[in-house]
């Protein structure tokens, strides 16, 4: 008998099921009015098909009595995803890749009598390096005639960011945050520039799509209106994955991009940076860890090589990038690299501020990372260590920080544009704070280069 | 050989034209808009995949007529 711990917060607007948590388990609860749906899925051989090709997540149904008129019909227990990431955290090719993941998927699903009822970058999530569909409800036998009722979300969630990183700015990216059901297209064709008003696909799918929103928003849908033929639909779908395919953006010019050629290490200090953090690794043996500030993921495929779950966070959407499409070449199944800005993280958003996960309640990690970072954080953002080693003792286990003094030529790149009233800012006063909050284990001097290396557990009488 | 972009942009213009002709409304569901602008542009995509699909075959006839025509 499953006894259901918690509703997942984010799973509330299908009336067919949600997912709930058990023993620390994920399940789906799937209602009786869901059943045929559900049926067709399993029995038409659209699940093993799209099992087989790596794009739906795998389920296994589990034994249960339910209670008297309850509205279950199954319970499924869907294989765990290690870490729950968002679109407004994806970079270019990581969106695409999504977007043209759902595309493949709705593709099959119509050959095999079915259709997505849903197209929300949400339903996406990466695990073992690629996308995979998590949302297992979100198919329904396909009506002859019905136009695809997904079409506006594809737009939104998908090709209107996807356009507007590759024509206007990949900042943009960022308005996935404010806007959850995704950019509305008219928004979107507003911020594009004129010039793809000459681009078919986007003329198309976002231009006149938004022209059409307005011109058709008071009309009243008739059975006599429904009338799409399956080429019809082809086409459409034909025509979008052109679109999405037509996208491009190349990462360049960034400073942080270019950082590994331009670093103040010698070939020494960065080979022996390597061999103590590889050391701290073995001393630690984590599960998880978290690289924050990775830039192209140097020392994040260091930890993914050990097997470690490795998350890579950088806020330059060039080095996630470049890291993204590194780890796709080395087929890396266990590094996922993601754009977040540590100083202004995610939040928790969504209906009652829960529905999207803040970074902190998708942690804490078994080990954070941290190297060549906290110069800027300090300086440039002007963070105290107190609030430095605050933060990160929420984040992690163990942390493995590198501490970058001020003779630096780095931090004095830093502080030559600005006054310094950083007098806090010294080894002694950082190792004080962050023991506020951590049992040192190791430090270790970097030959060459004044920077010192620590091992940090986090204190249990802190949390 | 798959035709350009440009080929559909006449088609895209003249549609283009139509759309412009609106009333201005002050409440917009973008849900009810995005379905009849789907029901409407149907016609075109099975056109334009037709045209795409079957490119080799429009092509040769019509390089037949215009050979024929020049004899």
């Amino acid at each position: 008998m499953i006894t259901m711990d918690k509703k997942d917060d984010s799973s509330f607007r299908d009336p067919n099921g949600f997912v709930f948590f058990s023993d620390g388990a994920v399940y789906r609860q799937i209602n009786g009015r869901y059943r045929q749906d559900y049926d067709h899925l399993m029995k038409s051989g659209l699940y093993a098909a799209l099992a087989d090709a790596g794009l739906l997540i795998l389920h296994e149904e589990v034994e249960r009595s339910f209670p008297k008129n309850s509205e279950a019909y199954k319970i499924i227990k869907p294989e765990p995803i290690p870490f729950l990431s968002y679109p407004y955290e994806w970079c270019f090719s990581q969106l695409k890749h999504a977007a043209l993941t759902t595309l493949s998927i709705q593709l099959k699903a119509m050959a095999y009598g079915m259709s997505l009822k849903d197209c929300s970058g949400y339903n996406i999530q990466f695990a073992d390096g690629k996308p995979i569909f998590i949302d297992t409800l979100s198919f329904e036998r396909y009506q002859e005639g019905e136009p695809w009722v997904a079409y506006r979300q594809f737009c939104q969630h998908f090709l209107a960011p996807l356009a507007l990183m590759s024509q206007t700015d990949f900042r943009l990216s960022s308005l996935l945050r404010v806007h959850l059901d995704g950019i509305p297209v008219d928004l979107a064709s507003r911020l594009l520039p004129c010039r793809t008003r000459f681009k078919s696909s986007l003329l198309l799918h976002v231009h006149l799509h938004a022209m059409g929103q307005q011109k058709f928003a008071q009309k009243t849908a008739k059975p006599k209106h429904r009338g799409i033929s399956r080429a019809s639909l082809a086409g459409l779908f034909s025509s979008l994955e052109s679109a999405v395919n037509g996208l491009e953006w190349k990462p360049k010019g960034t400073v942080w991009a270019d950082y590994y050629q331009a670093t103040n290490y010698s070939d020494d200090s960065m080979a022996e940076k390597r061999r103590i953090v590889a050391d701290y690794l073995d001393k630690i043996k984590p599960r998880t860890l978290w690289d924050f500030g990775a830039n192209t993921g140097v020392f994040s495929r260091l930890s993914s090589s050990k097997g470690i779950r490795t998350i890579s966070f950088d806020f330059d959407m060039a080095c996630v990038e470049r890291n993204y499409l590194e780890s796709i070449r080395n087929g890396d199944k266990q590094l996922l690299p993601l754009v977040m800005d540590l100083a202004n993280p995610s939040p928790g958003i969504g209906w009652h501020h829960r529905e999207r996960k803040s970074l902190m309640d998708r942690g804490p990690a078994g080990v954070v990372l941290c190297l060549a970072i906290i110069h800027h954080l300090a300086i440039s953002c002007n963070v105290p260590f107190a609030r430095l080693a605050e933060f990160l003792a929420a984040s992690c286990e163990s942390l493995i920080i590198e501490f970058v003094p001020k003779e630096d030529s780095n931090v004095q790149r830093l502080l030559s544009i600005r006054k310094d009233v950083f007098m806090d800012y010294t080894i002694e006063n950082f190792e004080k704070e962050f023991k506020q909050y951590f049992s040192l284990r190791s430090r270790a001097l970097i030959s060459g280069s004044g920077r010192v290396l620590y091992l940090f557990q986090r204190r249990q009488d802190t949390i | 050989m798959k035709p350009s972009c440009f080929f559909d942009i006449p088609v895209l213009v003249i549609f283009a034209h139509t759309m412009l002709l609106q009333d201005a409304y002050a409440y917009i569901d973008p849900g009810t808009g995005s379905y009849f602008f789907q029901l409407l542009v149907a016609s075109l995509f099975a056109g334009m995949y037709a045209v795409r699909l079957y490119w080799a075959k429009i092509r040769s006839f019509f390089a037949k007529v215009f050979k024929w025509h020049g004899k």
